[in-house]
């Protein structure tokens, strides 16, 4: 219990463990498993083959289209709520009658059924030969301040398609959370996701009779962000050092491997980043230039403590070997591959290849971009990242932060840019840049002249207005009419000092400001929000920056703390404040919170539908067809 | 077995129901109250409402008693096990209202009460029985009301919300499918929403389905997103063309034909995508960039198959050196313009524009940009050793007024770039390393590529002698070549240095 009175959210796992037990108690017997390819990470991250074995799970197979060979005669399906799953699923259960092969199912849907589910299952025919259950597995603990959904789906489904549905799942984490840590007075919230939550929350809590928590509150704020409200900062390559991490070799559900060109042999290197890592957490929320000085101090501690053993006698041998060595061996490890791995950023960073550019020049185009100066010279690079088809995800990720920092780009440019990408990347992104169009990501100005007769989506708007629909309008029509905001970043970032000003160095190893995150030139937005939030205790005085921003902003305060020191019951928990991203966090955003919680003094706990990348981030809305 | 407990808690409840269920003064009222009586039944029928039969079967027998209307209770009772849904706790909690609201519990037996009036009808009694039955008929109304039109909306919403098992079918009404939308869609339950929406269209006329979805922006939404997920896409195409989202629609049946075509000849996915023009994009001039777009995806496809064949029949026949020493490694077909303009460049450079396999050609079918066209044409001559053709393209022809000399639109550190990358070995390197325009680019580019000769010279021209000498020490001692005209360099006092 270390803190004391801060809420331990590795207590998520018990609780997702516990269900599972009983679910899979409940199934009695030997049995096979099918994981969706989503959940498998996460499935690792909270039980782990061992605890499976010991519950009576046989094989492990990875749900496919394909049909499974063998196994045994119980089989238990842990999938999300998709179609797709449904119809393999159900091809699974027919392929096996046909074979006469008689089997037991059940279907684990995560975190719950949906309707369409039973509809696909009834459709095809086998509603009758499996049993369904619901595995409420919500936010897991991917580390001691990260709690996340896994559930990166969200992003497209909500923010392009416009579908309420993983919001329930949002909500009820909530109400969870609530349940366990007591009900969190202080909500603040920016975004149409976010109001929806919020709304959500109140319903859910009251529909399953959930009482107010008798318990003390562990919590004192919660902030609720939509990811549109700030997709620059995704866009933007990441310079700390788990954000380079994440970037280059990919954090799945806080675990990464390393190839061969970190490890130096033929072996792949496994490895949990978290803050049990001494050495990690010491480095994980700096700045890269400030890593390898750190890595090459320790290197030498280590290597002195290791020196010890050669003037020591015998008795203090023995201690050293039983006591410290193991320790040591440990920090080596870790210390060797994190070396390594920054080594292959440097490599990165100054050298380039035959399909990524200089990580130096791209940091200067996000710097001018960012500012809004150069624009022409922005743009010809990313014609140039065009022209000698660097990979994909990179020219789209410029592409995209060109059209978010400045409201859109003109028609002209936008064209020209479309055609030289289809031709360098191949037609069939016309649906790509569709998608992200639809999203907001990457769009073409709305200049006055055309609105006015052509525009489909904002007659859509005022048919549904003077339907007198209201809140039922369309979530994906009025976002598109919500671009048309004017130069939004401009103001924002001015309003909101998220640009330092010129000439103002920002210290890298030793931050005083939330921008070190990304080399001084940026404070990301959200995060400059909570801060906001928190500090305001509301969004009071802030109602002219919001009101560029999408969505809208509410607040609910039922415990301000008194200013000046004046505190009283659950002074603890006014100091600990639950940030949830709807639609995905980065690691530079969750570095600068924990610059700003160290800084203020509060105990932020990060939860989020999935973390997330600007490729990640991208590959949701990119065309695979070929 | 799940099955076999919905049906025995169906008919216990039943049971329930019945035993408790004042009915018995109905029939034995006069004429007056037959009209009730035959509500009685067709109340029983809507409970039975899966079969249409029973109800014009029960009707035909209008003074039906007690006893007729207990007898379809079994048969009620088989029904309920085919209905979709487990609607145990509706019927409880209908009974639980029938309960409820009865002023006087009456626990007297159907026999006592029909001995009671044969007899002596006192007029309180009667009086007490009139108000009896007013009283039983505004109950029965409700619970017809209660069964008939299903639980309220809010109770079914929560059970879709907390995931219980509910039952639609009981919204019979237009009005009360739409509400239940309409609540659904306040709720912001996107499940609910979908099962309502979903409903509705297996409910209702198709035109009036369309009708209700397109007034509801949250529903259109949703709906669209279930049929993306179900793969139904022509109704997807139906509904966002409905709804005025051509380009979506167009951008939906253009994906269509790349998935349906994948793994086809380019001639049929030619075809199709012709279609697609045809029908989804040339009717909409806003479209007027995406339908020139597929059009060259067309001739690109056609060009490709061509050259595709030809080099496929050269590469096994042999005859052609350049297939020998360079074997094809994948097709062209379905890569992109750039990607098939690179691959010209590398075994079709050089040849007469009428050829379809000729580099220029493709470029000015596609208007490919001059810089694109450098970009990618230096990369693959680099790749091939080409070097003469890589000079000649970067030399701007000799005119009139000037000689010819080397000239790139996209800049020499540019040039030296692609070619370090693309491995060029160091004396073309150094040779284009020597045109780079600005002076800082130079010096940097030399230094770390290592072209000492053009690193010394730029040094040379900035006069900076304390750099020249601190530079010998990047040149190794094998290139004692470079070290010596260096140090010549250094000494020499026809430079004009500046430290």
């Amino acid at each position: 219990m270390a803190g004391g009175d801060y809420p331990d959210v590795s207590m998520l796992k018990e609780l997702a463990r516990e269900q599972l037990t009983i679910l899979l108690g409940n199934f009695y017997g030997k049995k096979d498993l099918v994981i969706d390819p989503g959940l498998m990470t996460p499935l690792d991250r909270l039980t782990g083959v061992q605890f499976l074995k010991h519950k009576g799970v046989d094989k492990i197979f990875k749900l496919e289209h394909k049909e499974i060979l063998g196994g045994c005669d119980q089989r238990v399906y842990i999938v999300r709520p998709q179609v797709k799953s449904m119809r393999n699923i159900a091809a699974h259960i027919h392929s096996d009658k046909r074979a006469g092969k008689l089997r037991k199912y059940r279907i684990l849907m995560v975190p719950r059924r949906l309707h369409v589910c039973e509809m696909i299952l009834e459709q095809e025919g086998v509603y009758g030969s499996v049993q369904i259950e619901d595995l409420h597995i919500g936010l897991i603990p991917i580390d001691s301040d990260i709690i996340s959904l896994e559930n990166p789906q969200l992003l497209d489904s909500f923010f392009m398609e416009g579908d309420y549905t993983w919001l329930h799942t949002v909500a009820r984490t909530i109400v969870n959370l609530q349940s366990t840590f007591g009900t969190i007075p202080n909500v603040y919230g920016q975004g149409h996701a976010a109001k929806i939550v919020e709304t959500l929350v109140q319903t859910l809590t009251s529909e399953l009779g959930e009482k107010k928590s008798p318990l003390q509150h562990k919590i004192g704020h919660i902030v609720l962000l939509d990811r549109d409200v700030d997709y620059v900062t995704p866009l933007c390559s990441q310079v700390t050092y788990e954000g380079l991490l994440d970037d280059i070799f990919e954090i799945k559900c806080g675990a990464i491997e390393f190839g061969p060109e970190v490890t130096g042999t033929e072996k792949v290197a496994k490895t949990m980043l978290n803050s049990e890592d001494a050495i990690f957490s010491q480095i994980r929320n700096r700045h890269f230039t400030g890593v390898f000085k750190y890595l090459s101090s320790r290197a030498k501690e280590i290597q002195a403590n290791y020196d010890k053993r050669h003037n020591m006698e015998l008795q203090e041998l023995k201690n050293f070997v039983s006591e410290e060595l193991k320790g040591l061996k440990q920090e080596h490890r870790s210390l060797t591959l994190h070396i390594g791995a920054s080594e292959v950023i440097m490599k990165h960073k100054t050298k380039g290849s035959l399909k990524r550019g200089d990580l130096q020049d791209i940091l200067g185009v996000e710097h001018n971009l960012l500012e809004g100066s150069d624009f022409r010279q922005c743009v010809s690079y990313i014609e140039e990242c065009i022209h000698r088809q660097y990979d994909m995800l990179l020219t789209l990720r410029l592409l995209c932060l060109l059209s978010c920092t400045t409201s859109g780009l003109l028609a002209k440019d936008y064209q020209s840019l479309k055609l030289k990408f289809l031709h360098s990347y191949g037609f069939e992104h016309m649906i790509t840049f569709f998608n992200l169009k639809k999203a907001g990501l990457l769009t073409e100005a709305v200049t006055g002249k055309e609105v006015a007769p052509s525009s489909i989506e904002s007659n859509l708007n005022k048919l549904a207005d003077s339907r007198g629909v209201g809140s039922a309008v369309s979530y994906v029509t009025s976002s598109l009419a919500a671009l048309q905001k004017k130069d939004w970043f401009r103001t924002v970032s001015k309003k909101l000092s998220l640009i330092p000003k010129a000439g103002v160095e920002c210290n890298l190893q030793n931050p005083n400001d939330m921008s070190y995150v990304f080399g001084g030139a940026y404070t990301p937005l959200t995060c400059r929000l909570v801060e906001q939030a928190i500090q305001r205790q509301g969004w009071g005085g802030l109602e002219d920056v919001l009101r560029h921003l999408p969505g809208t902003n509410f607040e609910k305060i039922e415990a301000r703390s008194a200013k000046g020191g004046k505190s009283t019951v659950g002074s603890a928990a006014s100091k600990v404040v639950l940030v949830y991203f709807i639609g995905g966090v980065t690691y530079s955003e969750i570095a600068a919170l924990r610059f700003l919680g160290r800084q203020k003094g509060y105990r932020i706990i990060i939860a989020t539908t999935a973390i997330i990348n600007g490729s990640r981030m991208l590959r949701s809305f990119v065309e695979t067809v070929k | 077995m799940a099955s076999a407990r919905k049906k025995t808690t169906a008919t216990v409840s039943d049971e329930v129901y019945w035993n408790s269920s004042v009915l018995s003064p109905f029939n034995f009222n006069d004429d007056e109250e037959n009209e009730d009586s035959i509500d009685v039944i067709t109340w029983d029928g809507t409970n039975t409402s899966v079969s249409s039969k029973s109800q014009p079967n029960i009707k035909s027998q209008p003074t039906a008693s007690v006893h007729g209307t207990q007898a379809t209770a079994p048969v009620h009772g088989t029904h309920v096990t085919s209905a979709r849904y487990t609607p145990r706790k509706a019927y409880n909690s209908t009974t639980t209202k029938l309960d409820q609201p009865r002023p006087t519990p009456d626990t007297r037996s159907i026999t006592d009460v029909v001995n009671d009036k044969k007899n002596s009808p006192t007029t309180t009694d009667i009086v007490k029985l009139e108000s009896e039955v007013a009283t039983l008929r505004r109950q029965l109304t409700q619970a017809k009301r209660d069964r008939a039109v299903a639980p309220s909306k809010s109770d079914t919403l929560r059970r879709i919300m907390v995931g219980e098992a509910c039952l639609l079918e009981l919204y019979k009404s237009k009005e009360d499918k739409c509400s239940l939308l309409d609540a659904a869609i306040e709720r912001f339950d996107g499940n609910a929403i979908v099962a309502a929406t979903l409903f509705m269209r297996d409910t209702l006329k198709r035109d009036l389905f369309s009708k209700e979805l397109m007034r509801r922006g949250a529903a259109v939404d949703h709906y669209c997103a279930y049929l993306r997920a179900a793969g139904e896409v022509d109704e997807l195409h139906e509904t966002l063309s409905a709804i005025g989202l051509t380009e979506e629609a167009a951008v939906l049946k253009y994906r269509q034909c790349l998935t349906n075509t994948s793994s086809t000849t380019p001639e049929i996915r030619a075809s199709g995508l012709k279609d697609c023009i045809k029908y989804y994009f040339d009717s909409d001039i806003r479209l007027a960039n995406e339908t020139s777009a597929i059009q060259e995806q067309i001739s690109l496809m056609r060009r490709q198959s061509v050259v595709d064949d030809g080099d496929k029949a050269s590469q096994a026949s042999g005859q052609v050196p350049v297939f020998k020493s360079h074997p094809r490694k994948e097709c062209i077909t379905h890569k992109s313009v750039v990607t098939t303009l690179y691959y010209f460049c590398y075994y079709h450079w050089g040849e007469a524009e009428g050829l379809l396999s000729s580099p220029t050609s493709l470029r000015n079918e596609h208007k490919i940009a001059e810089k694109q066209f450098v970009f990618t044409a230096i990369a693959a001559l680099c790749k091939m050793r080409r070097w003469r053709d890589l000079e000649n393209l970067l030399t701007t022809p000799r005119t009139l007024f000037r000689n010819s000399r080397l000239h790139a639109n996209i800049g020499f550190d540019k040039v030296v770039d692609v070619l370090s990358k693309n491995l060029a070995p160091p004396d073309a390197l150094a040779k284009y390393c020597a045109e780079v325009e600005s002076v800082d680019k130079r010096l940097e580019l030399s230094v770390r590529l290592k072209c000492h000769k053009v690193a010394i010279d730029t040094i040379i021209h900035l006069r900076d002698r304390q750099q020249l000498m601190s530079y010998l020490d990047q040149i190794p001692q094998s290139n004692q070549h470079m070290r010596q005209y260096l140090t010549n360099n250094v000494r020499s006092q026809e430079i004009k240095w500046r430290n």
